[in-house]
C-alpha cells in the first residue's frame, strides 16, 4: 500500500501513510506543495531548503511536491523530514532502496526536532513492516512499541549517511514501561477522619464506579479525590499502550511509570477542551484521563454543554469527535470523580454552620446537574467537615496506607476480570442489564430484602441496577462469593440523596 | 561621464568580475519586449540572468537594495520570454551584481545569487 518515501498524517490516535512524490523541472526556482497541506506544511519549504543547503544540496528549477493521498488534509511540521529526504533522493544525493516512514520537524540548520504522534507512527510502521525514522527526542516513546524497526535521527545528515551506508544508525530498542511508583503526594494514611469517604473511594477504585463527593468548603473533597490515584492498581502493558498513544497524539512528553493518569479540569473548561476537537482534532481531557481518573471539582459550575457532553463517553468508554474535516474516535474510559458543595454558600446540611441560601437558589444550584448525568454516577458520598477533636488530633493514627488499600483493590479487580472475561467486561461498573439479571449470584435472603427496599425507597429500574453493581463490587472487595444482605445495605447508602438523607437540605432528586 | 555611460561602465566591470569567477557570458543587453536583460551568463550548467546595479559614492542606499519587488517582477517577465525564445529547458536563476564606486573613484563588484529564492509566497506571483 506504500512505496518509496513516506511521511505520516495523524487521524486521532491512528497514523496514516503519506507518500511524498517529488518532481523537478527546469525554470526559475520555485517549490510548490500540493495535497491539502496546512500552513505549517506549506512553510516547510523554507525549512527544507535551508536544511538541504546545510548538507550541500542546492535546490534548482521548479519543484513540485505531491503528498498523497491528495484528499487527506496534512498538518504539522512532521512532514518536513520526508519532504527533505524525498528531495535529496530525487537529486540523487541518497538512494532510498526500501519503502520507509520518516517523521520530524527540521530546523534551519538541519537538526531534527521533536514532533507529536511518534507512537501512532511506530504502530503504523510495525503494521506495514517498514523502517521508521524519528527525531532523536522521540526515541524514548518509540522504544516502547515492540517489534518496530525504528531509528532516531539528530540531523538530516544522519539520514543521508545512514542511507549511503557510511554511518549506519543503530536501531532503537530496549524501552520499558517502568515500574509502579508510589504516589507520594497524598497517601490515605495522611487523611484524617473521613472513613466513610475513604471506603467509598476504595469501592470506586475496585469496581470503577463514578463518584460524586458532596461537602461544605474545606471538608477535604479535593484531597480525597487526589488520594484516589494512589489506590488504583498499576496500568497493565495493554492499558499503558493506550495511554501512551493518546499522550503522544496530544503532544505530551512520555513519562515512565505505571501510575494511572489523573487529570483535573477547571470549571471554565470548554466542551472542546474536555471532549477533544479543535482544528487538529486533538484529544480532550476525558481521553487524556483514559484508564485513569478525571476529576471535575465544583461540578455544577461547569457549563451545561460540558456536563451534557460527558453523558455519551461515560456510557460508551469512547468519544467520537466529528467535524467537517472528518471524525476521529478516542478512548474515554475514565473513572469520573466529581466534587461539589451542597448549595451555593456551601453549608447546607452542615451541623455547625447555618446555610444562608434561599430554597430557590439551592434548587437552582442542584438543577444544574441533570438526571442523566447523576444517573451515571454510581456512588454519591457526603464529605462532612471534621469535628474540632478530629482536626487537632495531630500525629494520630489515620488508618491504612494507600498501598494496603491498593492490594485489596487489585485483588477485587482480578476477581472481576476473571469472572467477566467471557462477557467482555473489565469491571463491575460496565455490567449490562442482561448480565445483572442473569449472572449475579446472591444469597437466598437478598431477594426478599431487595423487593422490600425497592418498595420502600421507590427505586427506579436504573437505580436498582446501580445498587446491584455496587453491591457486587463490595462483595468482591470482601472476597465473598455471593452478594449478601449487608453488601446491598451498604451500597444503598451510596444512592443519590443518600448522602445527607432526605430533608437534610440536600435531596438530590430524592 | 553621464549616468548612462556610468551604468555601462558598471556592466563592463560586472562582466569582467563574472568572467574571473569562471562564468561564460552568453549575451549582453538583450532586448526582450519592453525589458532588457543586462547580462545572460552560464554558471555550472545553469543559466543565469544577471541584473547589474551601479551606484556612485554618496548614495544613501547600497546598489543591491534598489532591486525591489516591481523590478524583480519585470526581470522575471523578461527572463521567461528570453528563455522561451532560446528554447532553454533547464533550470535558471536571477542574480544581481552590485557595482559600487569607492572613495578613490574605483568600481568594485559584488554578487547576490538567486535573489528570487524563498519569494514564492511573496511577490513572485
Amino acid at each position: 500500500m506504500m512505496n518509496g518515501i513516506c511521511g505520516v498524517a495523524l487521524r486521532g490516535t491512528q497514523a496514516l501513510p503519506v507518500e511524498v512524490e517529488v518532481e523537478t523541472t527546469g525554470g526559475l526556482f520555485s517549490m510548490t506543495v500540493v495535497g491539502l497541506p496546512d500552513t505549517a506544511v506549506k512553510e516547510a519549504r523554507e525549512r527544507v531548503r535551508a536544511s538541504l543547503r546545510r548538507i550541500g544540496l542546492m535546490l534548482r528549477g521548479r519543484i513540485a511536491i505531491n503528498l498523497a493521498p491528495a484528499d487527506l488534509p496534512k498538518e504539522g511540521a512532521l512532514l518536513d523530514l520526508p519532504m527533505a529526504v524525498g528531495l535529496a533522493n530525487g537529486a540523487g544525493m541518497i538512494n532510498c532502496r526500501e519503502p520507509s516512514l520518516f517523521m520530524g520537524e527540521l530546523a534551519l540548520d538541519g537538526r531534527v526536532r521533536w514532533v507529536r504522534g511518534a507512537v501512532p507512527a511506530a504502530v503504523l510502521a510495525r503494521e506495514l513492516a517498514v523502517p521508521l525514522f524519528v527525531p532523536k527526542e522521540n526515541e524514548s516513546e518509540v522504544a516502547l512499541v515492540s517489534g518496530v524497526r525504528a531509528y532516531g535521527v539528530e540531523t538530516l545528515l544522519d539520514v543521508v549517511l545512514h542511507m549511503s551506508g557510511e554511518k549506519p544508525l543503530s536501531q532503537i530498542e530496549g524501552g520499558s514501561f517502568g515500574e509502579y511508583e508510589e504516589c507520594i503526594e497524598t497517601d490515605f494514611a495522611d487523611i484524617k477522619g473521613q472513613f466513610a469517604a475513604k471506603r467509598a473511594l476504595e469501592i470506586a477504585a475496585a469496581g470503577h464506579h463514578n463518584l460524586l463527593l458532596t461537602g461544605s468548603p474545606g471538608s477535604g473533597k479535593t484531597l480525597l479525590a487526589r488520594a484516589l490515584r494512589g489506590i488504583l492498581p498499576p496500568l497493565s502493558d495493554e492499558e499503558m499502550m493506550e495511554v501512551l498513544l493518546v499522550r503522544s497524539t496530544a503532544g505530551m512528553p512520555f513519562e515512565p511509570g505505571r501510575a494511572r493518569p489523573f487529570r483535573t479540569a477547571h470549571h471554565t473548561a470548554s466542551s472542546v477542551a474536555i471532549c477533544g476537537g479543535g482544528a487538529s482534532m486533538r484529544p480532550g481531557e476525558i481521553s487524556l484521563a483514559n484508564r485513569g481518573v478525571l476529576f471535575l471539582d465544583e461540578f455544577p459550575e461547569f457549563t451545561r454543554d460540558v456536563l451534557e457532553s460527558l453523558r455519551q463517553p461515560l456510557e460508551d468508554g469512547t468519544i467520537t469527535v466529528s467535524r467537517a474535516a472528518g471524525s476521529v474516535t478516542y478512548p474515554a474510559r475514565v473513572l469520573l470523580v466529581t466534587a461539589c458543595n451542597p448549595c451555593p454558600c456551601g453549608f447546607s446540611g452542615d451541623p455547625s454552620e447555618p446555610c444562608k441560601c434561599s430554597p430557590h437558589s439551592i434548587e437552582k444550584y442542584q438543577r444544574k446537574l441533570s438526571g442523566p448525568i447523576l444517573d451515571r454516577i454510581d456512588l454519591h458520598v457526603a464529605v462532612p467537615r471534621l469535628t474540632p477533636e478530629e482536626l487537632v488530633s495531630l500525629g494520630g493514627e489515620c488508618g491504612e496506607s494507600s498501598a494496603e488499600v491498593r492490594k485489596r483493590v487489585q485483588s477485587a479487580r482480578k476477581t472481576q476480570q476473571d469472572r467477566w472475561r467471557e462477557m467482555g467486561f473489565q469491571c463491575n461498573a460496565e455490567l449490562s442489564e442482561r448480565a445483572i439479571r442473569k449472572r449475579l449470584d446472591m444469597e437466598p435472603d437478598v431477594k426478599p430484602f431487595l423487593a422490600d427496599t425497592v418498595k420502600k425507597l421507590r427505586l427506579s429500574g436504573r437505580g436498582f441496577s446501580r445498587v446491584l453493581r455496587v453491591s457486587q463490587t463490595i462483595a468482591d472487595l470482601e472476597g465473598a462469593e455471593r452478594i449478601a444482605v449487608h453488601h446491598v445495605a451498604e451500597s444503598l447508602s451510596y444512592r443519590e440523596g443518600g448522602a445527607f438523607g432526605r430533608g437534610a437540605g440536600l435531596g438530590w432528586r430524592s | 561621464m553621464n549616468h548612462i555611460e556610468f551604468g555601462a561602465a558598471g556592466e563592463d566591470i560586472a562582466v569582467k568580475y563574472l568572467e574571473r569567477k569562471g562564468w561564460s557570458i552568453i549575451a549582453r543587453n538583450v532586448k526582450v519586449g519592453r525589458g532588457e536583460l543586462d547580462i545572460v551568463a552560464e554558471d555550472c550548467g545553469e543559466l543565469v540572468i544577471v541584473e547589474v546595479r551601479t551606484r556612485r559614492i554618496g548614495y544613501l542606499s547600497p546598489a543591491e537594495t534598489t532591486v525591489g519587488p516591481v523590478k524583480v517582477k519585470r526581470i522575471i517577465k523578461a527572463a521567461r520570454t528570453y528563455v522561451d525564445q532560446i528554447a532553454f529547458s533547464g533550470a535558471w536563476r536571477i542574480d544581481v551584481v552590485a557595482v559600487t564606486e569607492n572613495d578613490a573613484g574605483e568600481l568594485s563588484a559584488e554578487l547576490f545569487s538567486d535573489i528570487t529564492m524563498g519569494m514564492e509566497g511573496g511577490f513572485m506571483g
